[in-house]
């Protein structure tokens, strides 16, 4: 009994022992690192794997991102080979990468990444959708079947696959781009009227700008220059500055006010915001002061100011476009382009569409609230319980890019639009308020009391006649608690 | 532990690795009791004939790629809704081996099961005296159809391939072949289907439905036919079709009873082979109708309205009433009055009918300068589906007509994209600016500027081998068009 009673004990404190140590051991959770699903490898183990890279490998050792790039991506890796690395070498005096500063091999080595998988079939004459991973665009072109990548460098082997991404060998090292837009046109002689001109104008100082102190950090300045070649010019008989200038006013002393008509010439040709070709779509796009717009139609080709009745309209150069530079793009049109004022057409504006908005880490990445109603942006204001910049990462089919602005509970919330083209609109918009009603408030007028059971996008807000180009503000107020879904305004021409 | 335990569970394990060394070759000996193993099929006829309802069963797997595939690339069907991204990409012209869409596997299939039946039939004939020497060459004959009806469609989507002629079946075969060019694989196609022809049955099954879903003379003479046109072998194929037309087996279903070439199909004056459903049956539904079709409204295909309105009228009966080509699988009746129900999932898919036979008499007419046949050919059809003609005199207008007559008749049956495909490579792609006008119009400006990369070049026109077909089989060169 007491040797039975002993053994009872004995295996009953060993199981005790093992139960125990399996509940430790079972609390604490293993990280799940991401491992390699697939038979290919990793982009940095494919670069170390062939000595055609070594160098490129070289550089990535030594700025550190081939841990980057042996990570789960997805990443695009612009791959040169050691030929292309010497001739690189050659034309910057240098023998090695070695010799590189440190900046600048990281530059370098960013430069040739982007962090999103891109195969070609993505690529369109203009810029690769997602910039890189130093936040510069890279630009494609056709040459036959050939793919050049920022104006000189062919890719020689497409859609090389990676467990975390894809590679294309180009021929090539992909120089960063450090000129600004004015730099670019001041460098080529053959914008040299269309360069005096913005020099003679101070339309220089804002274009010469590439980022700009915001908040802890910088902000980058994104342009698009329509410029005209002196050849264009030369048609018309203009051959000198001064031939330019009075061709447009009567006041060439005042070519620095904004009233003046070559300013105005001049800024026509210069809109805030990067676009390549690929990215214009069919409609206006407003300049960098917003006071004027240009039309552009999507066709059998790229119409610029399209006179429907005669069928007339400014095309571009493309061969001569799509010119990279650190803040945006230059285009050549091949035309004149005089300052008109296109007819007004939809303006769909987005209520998340604002600089200081888009600023943020958040922006097309997460949800992000705000408690402060008055200080946080510039043209967005509220009151109420907090605001929220509601994402969705995945297309709802409903929203524009997928985010909105919404509130909840009690709450008004206020947007001021760009400049919008005088004329006559009807204003509605995308907007779920769940169970509650609300009313609009354009620039400070009650327009329209829109209740819950109304259809979102066709209830009108209200019909406008705008005499001038300008901003407006445009205020929602629930009447009762309740949800605040808010995408877009659409200002649609009343002919 | 003490010794006596020890010694005990060491003479266990001495006895156990004993008994598992003397039986090893005997377990490995043994037969499974589940499966069924080779020795013990292919025995009888009934094997034979089961092995040879797997092929055909192979190659309807296959139907609905091929279908898709011969619409995908060319101009008047859309495959849209969120199935078909894949194929979208494909559709514009945005083609990567690592499109999980670009596979040639059920062909394979259906070529080895083929092989593989040719290859023990023998065997069967030493065991089973049922089995005859006519009865095996008639299956032959149809598992040379099979397998050349596969060839085809891999040589039209990817122009070179392996040509595999021997059976998968140990493991000595070679499951690394490299391609055989496009004219040796049609060489071979050609030459299987005329063995096939002279030992197929002809009207032995007429009046059941065993007729217009397996392969008899009138079939593989259809196939080869075909074959001889891609291949521009001009004559030869006018023998074939003629061979067909003066058979007196064939003709056009008259304009009153039209529909009944789709509903209930198995047309007794027009079919010539058909792929067989039956909704009755487990299992047996037309896969058509899982996402493309639908009972409820919202089709994942539409019929593209812009360009099919340039070549069709409304009043042709072959748009019937409107309702578009779709309704060839949705619908009873010509006037579009009267829809399939969710239980008659089963429209047939025809792989070739009278009017084919027709029409590709006239294609090779044209090509060699028979413009009046050519003229009264084309009129057949056109004339059964209420529409007039008017003949043409000039060589270019004449293949434009044949082109839009065909499109017109054969909307959504899968060859669209083969017909212009066989259009624009005549004479080493003489005419490949039909394929390039095809793909670059309607396009936007943005859009023509990537597709004019990818046009111009002809090995576009074809797929790419799949990449996991490169990676298992080394012996394999990708096309180099997506190579670069």
């Amino acid at each position: 009994m007491r040797k039975t009673a002993r053994c009872l004990l004995f295996r009953g404190s060993i199981i005790s022992v093992l139960a125990f140590a399996l509940l430790i051991s079972g609390c604490e959770e293993e990280p799940e690192y991401w491992k390699v699903q697939s038979v290919e490898q990793v982009i940095s183990a494919y670069v170390a794997s062939d000595d055609d890279f070594s160098d490129f490998n070289g550089m990535l050792e030594a700025t550190g991102l081939n841990s980057l790039l042996s990570v789960r991506g997805p990443f695009t890796l612009f791959l040169p080979p050691n030929s292309a690395m010497e001739a690189f070498y050659a034309e910057k005096g240098v023998s090695s990468y070695t010799d590189f500063p440190e900046e600048f091999m990281n530059e370098l080595v960013l430069n040739h990444l982007v962090p999103s998988r891109m195969e070609t079939g993505d690529f369109g004459l203009g810029a690769i959708r997602d910039l890189n991973a130093l936040g510069d665009y890279l630009v494609t072109e056709f040459s036959g079947s050939d793919i050049i990548v920022n104006k000189e460098c062919m890719i020689i082997k497409r859609n090389i696959s990676a467990a975390n991404g894809v590679i294309h060998k180009i021929d090539h090292v992909i120089e960063p781009v450090t000129i600004s837009v004015y730099e670019y046109l001041a460098g080529n002689p053959s914008y040299a009227l269309f360069t005096e001109g913005l020099d003679r104008t101070r339309l220089k100082d804002t274009l010469n700008v590439i980022e700009f102190p915001y908040g802890t950090r910088s902000a980058r300045t994104r342009f698009t220059v329509l410029a005209v070649a002196d050849t264009t010019f030369l048609r018309y008989g203009i051959s000198t500055i001064d031939e330019l200038i009075s061709h447009f006013t009567d006041a060439p002393d005042s070519v620095t006010y904004l009233e003046n008509e070559f300013y105005r010439y001049m800024e026509y040709h210069c809109l805030g915001g990067t676009y390549y070709l690929n990215e214009l779509e069919t409609r206006v796009y407003p300049i960098l002061s917003y006071d004027n717009n240009i039309d552009v139609r999507i066709s059998d080709d790229y119409k610029l100011n399209l006179k429907t009745q005669t069928d007339e309209y400014t095309g571009f150069i493309i061969e001569q476009s799509n010119n990279p530079a650190k803040n945006g793009t230059v285009h050549t049109i091949d035309d004149l382009l005089p300052v008109f004022e296109p007819a007004p057409t939809t303006i769909v504006h987005e209520t998340t569409d604002y600089f200081d908005m888009k600023q943020g880490d958040y922006f097309g990445k997460y949800y992000m609230r705000w408690f402060d109603g008055q200080n946080t942006f510039e043209y967005i204001k509220w009151e109420g319980d907090y605001m929220l910049y509601y994402f969705k990462d995945h297309d709802t089919g409903k929203l524009l890019n997928d985010d909105c602005l919404s509130m909840s509970g009690w709450w008004w919330v206020q947007i001021t639009t760009p400049k919008i083209m005088k004329g006559k609109y009807n204003m509605t918009a995308n907007l779920w308020s769940g169970q509650t009603n609300y009313a609009v408030y354009v620039d400070g007028v009650n327009t329209a009391l829109v209740k819950s059971t109304d259809p979102a996008e066709s209830t009108s807000w209200g019909e406008f006649d705008w005499e001038k180009t300008e901003r407006h503000t445009i205020k929602v107020v629930t009447k009762s608690p309740g949800l605040l879904f808010w995408d877009t305004v659409i200002l649609t021409p009343i002919n | 532990m003490k010794k006596h335990d020890m010694k005990r569970l060491l003479r266990v394990a001495a006895l156990a690795g004993l008994m598992v060394f003397t039986s090893c070759t005997d377990w490995l000996s043994i037969a499974p009791e589940n499966d069924l193993i080779k020795e013990k099929f292919w025995t009888k006829t009934a094997d034979v004939e089961g092995a040879l309802a797997a092929s055909y069963d192979a190659l309807r797997n296959a139907s609905m790629q091929s279908l898709i595939f011969g619409e995908l690339r060319a101009d008047l069907v859309e495959f849209t809704g969120p199935s078909f991204t894949d194929y979208a990409k494909i559709a514009a012209s945005n083609i990567s081996p690592t499109n999980g869409v670009i596979s040639w596997n059920n062909y394979y299939t259906a070529i080895n099961l083929a092989n593989t039946l040719m290859h023990f039939d023998d065997e069967v004939m030493e065991k089973d005296q049922t089995f005859t020497p006519e009865l095996k060459d008639a299956i032959e004959a149809e598992a040379r159809f099979i397998r050349s009806m596969a060839f085809f469609y891999l040589v039209r989507l990817w122009k070179d391939v392996p040509l595999v002629l021997e059976a998968s079946i140990s493991d000595t075969a070679n499951l690394f072949m490299p391609k055989s060019s496009e004219k040796e694989v049609v060489h071979h196609i050609i030459q299987d289907l005329l063995v096939a022809k002279d030992l197929a049955y002809t009207t032995e099954y007429r009046g059941t439905d065993y007729f217009y879903g397996r392969a008899n003379k009138y079939s593989i003479l259809a196939l080869l036919a075909d074959v001889y046109l891609w291949n521009e072998q001009y004559e030869k194929c006018i023998q074939s079709c003629d061979e067909i037309i003066n058979s007196g087996v064939y003709g056009l279903e008259p304009t009153e009873t039209f529909f009944n070439i789709y509903y209930p199909g198995n047309s007794p004056v027009e079919s010539i082979i058909e792929i067989q459903y039956d909704d009755d049956l487990e299992g047996q539904e037309n896969p058509i109708y899982y996402n493309m079709i639908s009972f409820t409204g919202g089709n994942q295909v539409t019929m593209d309205s812009k360009n099919i309105n340039m070549f069709m009228l409304r009043e042709d009966l072959r748009n019937f009433q409107g309702k578009g080509a779709t309704w060839k699988y949705s619908g009873k009746d010509a006037l579009g009055l009267v829809p399939r129900v969710i239980t008659e999932r089963d429209a047939n898919w025809i792989l070739y009918r009278f009017a084919d036979i027709l029409l590709m008499k006239a294609e090779a007419c044209i090509e060699l300068n028979r413009f009046g046949d050519a003229n009264e050919l084309i009129a057949e059809t056109l004339l059964r589906a209420g529409m007039p003609y008017v003949d043409q005199s000039s060589k270019e207008l004449l293949r434009q007509a044949l082109l839009d007559e065909r499109g017109r008749e054969f909307l959504f049956e899968g060859k669209r994209w083969f017909d212009l495909l066989r259009a624009a490579k005549r004479n080493n792609f003489e005419n490949k600016q039909i394929i390039i006008n095809m793909i670059l119009s309607g396009a936007d400006i943005k859009q023509q500027a990537i597709l004019k990369t990818r046009v111009y070049d002809t090995l576009s026109y074809y797929l790419p081998i799949p990449e996991r077909e490169l990676i298992y089989n080394q012996n394999l060169i990708q096309n180099p068009y997506y190579d670069r």
